[in-house]
C-alpha cells in the first residue's frame, strides 16, 4: 500500500491552483514576426540558429571529428537479451553473476545510446536544432561519453561505484522524456518532418529508452538484493525485482482516485464524478512494472473521465455515467476494456489519435502546457571535468543517497525518479495531447496492444492487452535497442 | 485528511534535478509546514514565476527566429532575364534607384532564406561539419544584415551609396569564399549523405548564388552610374552590369591573368591566337546582300556581363593552357570569335587547344562536382585550377567546380518556361568536344537579347 499513499500525497499537493504561471496556453500562438520590433529581435539573435550554441561543451567544431568514435560503437549491434537472463538466470545470485551483469550493462549502454544518437544525426538539421531536441542530443552524447570510458568491473566494490553512477545517470536523464515529447511538439508546429517519420523517430527513441532503463534498473535491484541477502533463493518463474505482482482491480481503483483528485479544479463535486465499475475476472493478478501500468491506466482513464465530464458535466446535476472496466484473464495475456459514455470521437479524429503529429495550433497549446508544469526542469545540468570530458557526477551529500540503490529504505528502486509517475499525477489543466501515442508505445513494448473504438455521440471503448511477462520471459524482449 | 499548503517546486533552485526537488519538497511539507512564514512562501512563488517568465521570453525569441526563413523562402522569385536587366538600366533615375534598393533587399532576402532552408534540410551531423557550418553561419550573418536593412531602406542618394557600399558589397565579399569551404566539407561528409542529395543541394546552391550576386552587382553598378563613377546615359541600356565589351580585349586580359599564374607555377606561358569572322553571315547567300562590310567595332564588341565572361574564360584557359604545358605543346591556343547582330544578336566563341584531349570516360563526368570520384588516372589535364570570381591569384587545385560553375553562368538566362508558341529559348550554352590524343574544342554561346 506504500505506493498508493505516495500517489495520494502527490495528488493533494497539486490540487490548490496557486500555480499562476506567466506561460498561458496562448503563449506560443502565431505572433507577427514581420513587425519592426520582431524583426529587430530576429536580426539580433539569428546567429542562435547556428549549430554551436555557446552554452554547450559538446557541440563545437571538433565534435564532427570526435564523432568517429561513436560511429564505431553504432556499428556494433545491441545484444538481444531476455527478461529471464536479465533477472539472473538460475536460482541463486552469485558474485560472478552480479559482476557479469554489471559488465553487460557497461557494454550495452554506450552501444544503444550510440544507435539513437545516430538517429538524431540523420534527421534534418532544422529538426534537431530545436530547443528541446538539441538538449536531448547533448544529454545522450554526454552519457555516451561518460559511459564508454568506464573500465571493466571485476570486484563488488567496483560494482558499488558503478551502481552509484548508474543511479545518477537515471536521475539526470529523467528530464529527457518530457523534452523528447516537447521536441515532437515543436516538430509538429514547424511541420518540418512528415508525420510518419516523426512517429517512427519517437517510437524508436522511446522504445530504446524503456529498454535501457529496464536493463539499468534490473541490475541495480539485483545488486541491492545480493547485498542484502546473498544466499536467498528465488521463486520459480522469477523475472526480476522491478516487476511486481499487480492486482488489476486494485490498481485501477488507485489510479482512478488520483485522477479524480486531479480534476477537482474542473469539476468540483468529487462525489458526482463517474464511478469505476469493475467486472469480469476481478481477482486477476499478474507481474508487471508498476509505473508503466499506472501510466497506461492513467492515460486511458484520464481520457474517459475528461470526456464524461465535458459531455455531461454542465448538463445534469445527477451523478455522471460510470466508467466500466471489464477484465478478461487469459493464460498468456490479460485484456482490459474500458468503456465510457463520454460522447465518443468522430471517425476522422480516431484515425489520427495514435500519431505524435498534431496540427500546429494544437501543438502550440500543448507545448505551452508542458512548459507550465510546475517543477519541470527546462534546462539540462550536464557536468564536465575542467578538461571538458563528460562525467556523471555522483553526489556525496548524505541526504541524497536515499535516491540510490545503496540506501536501506524499502523498495528503494521504486522511489527512483520516474517521469512517468510525475506525468500520471499531473493536474488536469495540463493537457499534453500525447497520452495515447505514448501509451501505445508502452503497450507495444511489452508485446501488448492498445486499440480504441467509438460510438460517435455515445462514448468510447478502449482495449488494452498486456502480456503476462512470466510466460514470455525467455523471449528476447530487450532487443529493441 | 491533512490538506497541505502547496510549495511550488520551481521555487527551489533549478539546478537541482526534478525529483530530488520533489523529495526535498515532500520533506518540507511534512516537517516545516507550520514554520514557513507567509511571506517566504510568496517569495518562493515569485521566484518560480520569474524563472518561468525568463524562459518564456527566451523561448519565444527562439521560435520567432525560424518564421522569417520559412516566410521568405516561400516567396516567388523574380524571373531572371537579360530584358529585365536592360529595363532597369533604361529606367535608371534617382527615384528609380531607391525603389530598386527596396526590391533588391526583398529579392536577396528571398534567396538567402532559401539557402538557409536548404542547409537546414541537410542531416544534422552534416551541418555539424565545421566547413559546412561555416558556410551556413555566413548565410545567417547576411540574413541578419538584410533584415536590418529592410527596416531602414535608403531614402536618399547618400543613403543608397552607403547601402551599396556597406550592405551589398559586404554581402558579395563575405560570400566569395564559401565554395572552397563547402567543397572541403562535402568531401568529408560523403559517407553520411546520399550523393543525389549533395548534387541537388549544390545545383541549387550554385545557381542561386550566381543570381544573388548578380542582383547585388546590378544595384551597385546602377548606383555607380548615377553618382558618376561610371558613365551614365539616361535611358540607355548599359548603365547596369551589362556593358559593351571589347571581346578580344577581354580574351587577352584573361589569358594574361592565367599566364601570370602559370609563370609562377610552371615557369612557362602559353600563347594565344584570336581570329574572327570577316564578313557578315549572309554574305554568301543568294540574296542580294547589303555589301556593307561590318565595322571592326561590330565584329569585336558585344554587350555582356564582364565578370561572368572573365570567370568562364579564365576557367577554360586554365584547362587548355595546363594541357599544353603538361604535354609540352608550343603551338598557341586558338580562340575564334563570331558575333552577329542581325537577325538575332549572339556571341559564339570556340577555344581550340592541342592538349591531347580528354578520355571519354572522364568526359562523361566533366560537369559533375568534385566529390564524385574519378576512376581513371590518365592525366589530370581535365581538372581545373578553380578560382571563384573575385579571388584573383588564389589557386585551389582540383576542386572541380570550374566547369559546372561556368556552365551555370552561361546558362543562367536560359528560359525554363516555354513562350506562347511552346518554344523554350536557349540563351546560353557551354559544350565540349574532345579528340582524345589530339586536343579539345570548347564551344561557348551566349545570346544578347
Amino acid at each position: 500500500m506504500i505506493r498508493a499513499r505516495n500517489f495520494q500525497r502527490c495528488a493533494i499537493r497539486f490540487t490548490s491552483s496557486s500555480n499562476y504561471s506567466p506561460i498561458t496556453s496562448h503563449s506560443y500562438i502565431y505572433q507577427d514576426f514581420l513587425s519592426k520590433s520582431s524583426k529587430e529581435e530576429i536580426a539580433k539573435h539569428l546567429e542562435n540558429l547556428g549549430p554551436f550554441p555557446t552554452y554547450s561543451s559538446i557541440l563545437n567544431p571538433q565534435h564532427f571529428y570526435q564523432n568517429e568514435i561513436l560511429m564505431e560503437f553504432s556499428k556494433k549491434g545491441p545484444h538481444p537479451v531476455s527478461l529471464r537472463q536479465l533477472a539472473g538466470y538460475g536460482n541463486k545470485l552469485t558474485k560472478q553473476k552480479i559482476i557479469n551483469s554489471a559488465n553487460f550493462v557497461r557494454i550495452e549502454l554506450p552501444i544503444r545510446l550510440a544507435m539513437r544518437i545516430r538517429d538524431l544525426q540523420t534527421l534534418p538539421f532544422g529538426v534537431v536544432n530545436n530547443f528541446h531536441l538539441a538538449q536531448i542530443y547533448e544529454s545522450y552524447y554526454h552519457s555516451f561519453n561518460a559511459f564508454r570510458k568506464i573500465p571493466a568491473i571485476s570486484t563488488l566494490q567496483e560494482n558499488d561505484k558503478f551502481c552509484e553512477t548508474l543511479s545518477t545517470m537515471l536521475d539526470d536523464h529523467v528530464f529527457n522524456l518530457p523534452h523528447l515529447m516537447m521536441g515532437g511538439l515543436e516538430v509538429s508546429i514547424l511541420r518540418n518532418l512528415p508525420q510518419q517519420e516523426l512517429d517512427q523517430f519517437m517510437s524508436s527513441m522511446i522504445r530504446s529508452r524503456i529498454s535501457r532503463r529496464v536493463i539499468v534498473e534490473e541490475h541495480l535491484s539485483l545488486s541491492e538484493n545480493y547485498k542484502r541477502d546473498p544466499y536467498a533463493t528465488k521463486p520459480p518463474h522469477y523475472i526480476g525485482e522491478i516487476f511486481q505482482n499487480c492486482n488489476a482491480a486494485e490498481h485501477f481503483r488507485i489510479v482512478a482516485d488520483v485522477i479524480k483528485n486531479s480534476m477537482l479544479d474542473r469539476y468540483a463535486d468529487i462525489d458526482k464524478m463517474p464511478d469505476l465499475e469493475i467486472e469480469g475476472d476481478t481477482s486477476t493478478s499478474f507481474p508487471f512494472m508498476v509505473p508503466h501500468l499506472h501510466y497506461l491506466i492513467g492515460e486511458i482513464l484520464r481520457n474517459s473521465f475528461e470526456a464524461t465530464i465535458q459531455t455531461h458535466g454542465t448538463m445534469t446535476s445527477k451523478k455522471l455515467p460510470p466508467i466500466t472496466v471489464t477484465i478478461i484473464n487469459l493464460k498468456r495475456e490479460v485484456t482490459f476494456r474500458i468503456s465510457d459514455r463520454g460522447g465518443g470521437i468522430g471517425h476522422d479524429k480516431l484515425k489520427g489519435i495514435w500519431s505524435f503529429g498534431k496540427n500546429p495550433e494544437l501543438a502550440r497549446k500543448s507545448l505551452s502546457n508542458f512548459h507550465r508544469i510546475p517543477g519541470l526542469q527546462l534546462y539540462s545540468n550536464l557536468k564536465v571535468t575542467p578538461a571538458g570530458s563528460s562525467i556523471v557526477n555522483t553526489p556525496d551529500s548524505a541526504g541524497l543517497l536515499n535516491q540510490t540503490s545503496l540506501s536501506d529504505t524499502e523498495h528503494s528502486t521504486e522511489t527512483k525518479k520516474s517521469t512517468l509517475e510525475n506525468l500520471t499525477t499531473r493536474p488536469f489543466e495540463y493537457k499534453l495531447g500525447l497520452g495515447l501515442p505514448m501509451s501505445k508505445i508502452y503497450a507495444d513494448y511489452w508485446n501488448g496492444d492498445l486499440t480504441m473504438n467509438s460510438l460517435e455521440g455515445y462514448g468510447s471503448d478502449t482495449s488494452l492487452t498486456l502480456s503476462k511477462l512470466g510466460f514470455h520471459s525467455n523471449v528476447n524482449q530487450l532487443d529493441r535497442a | 485528511m491533512l490538506r497541505s499548503i502547496p510549495v511550488p517546486i520551481q521555487s527551489l533552485s533549478r539546478r537541482i534535478p526534478f525529483f530530488r526537488a520533489k523529495l526535498i519538497h515532500k520533506r518540507l511539507i511534512s516537517t516545516s509546514l507550520y514554520h514557513k512564514s507567509e511571506s517566504s512562501i510568496e517569495s518562493d512563488l515569485t521566484k518560480g514565476q520569474d524563472q518561468q517568465s525568463r524562459f518564456l521570453e527566451e523561448y519565444k525569441i527562439r521560435t520567432l527566429l525560424e518564421r522569417p526563413i520559412y516566410y521568405y523562402a516561400d516567396k516567388e522569385l523574380p524571373k531572371f532575364s537579360i530584358e529585365r536587366l536592360y529595363e532597369q538600366s533604361e529606367k535608371l533615375s534617382p527615384t528609380f534607384i531607391l525603389q530598386n534598393a527596396q526590391d533588391t533587399i526583398e529579392h536577396l532576402l528571398a534567396y538567402n532564406a532559401r539557402r538557409l532552408k536548404e542547409f537546414r534540410n541537410l542531416p544534422y551531423l552534416v551541418v555539424l561539419n565545421p566547413s559546412i557550418s561555416e558556410s551556413y553561419s555566413i548565410y545567417l550573418q547576411t540574413m541578419s544584415s538584410l533584415i536590418t536593412a529592410s527596416l531602414n531602406p535608403p531614402t536618399t542618394m547618400e543613403e543608397n551609396e552607403t547601402f551599396a557600399k556597406d550592405v551589398l558589397s559586404e554581402f558579395i565579399d563575405v560570400h566569395a569564399d564559401t565554395l572552397p569551404s563547402l567543397s572541403k566539407g562535402f568531401n568529408e561528409v560523403i559517407d553520411l549523405i546520399n550523393p543525389k542529395q549533395i548534387t541537388h543541394f549544390l545545383d541549387n546552391h550554385l545557381k542561386e548564388r550566381i543570381s544573388m550576386r548578380l542582383i547585388a552587382h546590378q544595384h551597385i553598378q546602377l548606383t555607380k552610374a548615377l553618382n558618376g563613377e561610371t558613365t551614365y546615359q539616361k535611358g540607355g541600356k548599359y548603365n547596369g552590369v551589362i556593358k559593351i565589351l571589347n571581346i578580344p580585349d577581354v580574351i587577352r586580359k584573361n589569358a594574361e591573368l592565367i599566364n601570370d599564374i602559370f609563370l609562377l607555377k610552371y615557369d612557362q606561358t602559353v600563347p594565344i591566337q584570336i581570329d574572327t569572322n570577316l564578313y557578315p553571315i549572309n554574305y554568301w547567300s543568294r540574296q542580294d546582300p547589303e555589301l556593307a562590310l561590318p565595322t571592326e567595332e561590330e565584329l569585336q564588341h558585344f554587350p555582356y556581363i564582364e565578370y561572368h565572361l572573365d570567370y568562364i574564360l579564365s576557367e577554360l584557359f586554365k584547362n587548355s593552357f595546363r594541357a599544353h604545358i603538361e604535354n609540352e605543346i608550343e603551338d598557341p591556343v586558338q580562340i575564334t570569335i563570331s558575333i552577329s547582330k542581325k537577325p538575332t544578336s549572339y556571341l559564339e566563341l570556340r577555344i581550340r587547344d592541342k592538349g591531347k584531349g580528354i578520355p571519354s570516360k572522364t568526359l562523361n563526368h566533366i560537369f559533375d562536382y568534385s566529390f564524385t570520384t574519378w576512376e581513371n588516372n590518365e592525366g589530370d589535364s581535365y581538372k581545373t585550377l578553380n578560382v571563384p570570381p573575385g579571388l584573383g591569384g588564389n589557386i585551389v587545385a582540383g576542386m572541380g567546380y570550374g566547369l559546372p560553375l561556368s556552365k551555370n553562368y552561361v546558362e543562367i538566362f536560359n528560359d525554363t518556361l516555354p513562350d506562347e508558341d511552346g518554344v523554350i529559348t536557349t540563351k546560353g550554352s557551354l559544350s565540349i568536344q574532345s579528340y582524345y590524343g589530339w586536343g579539345t574544342d570548347v564551344y561557348l554561346k551566349t545570346v544578347g537579347q
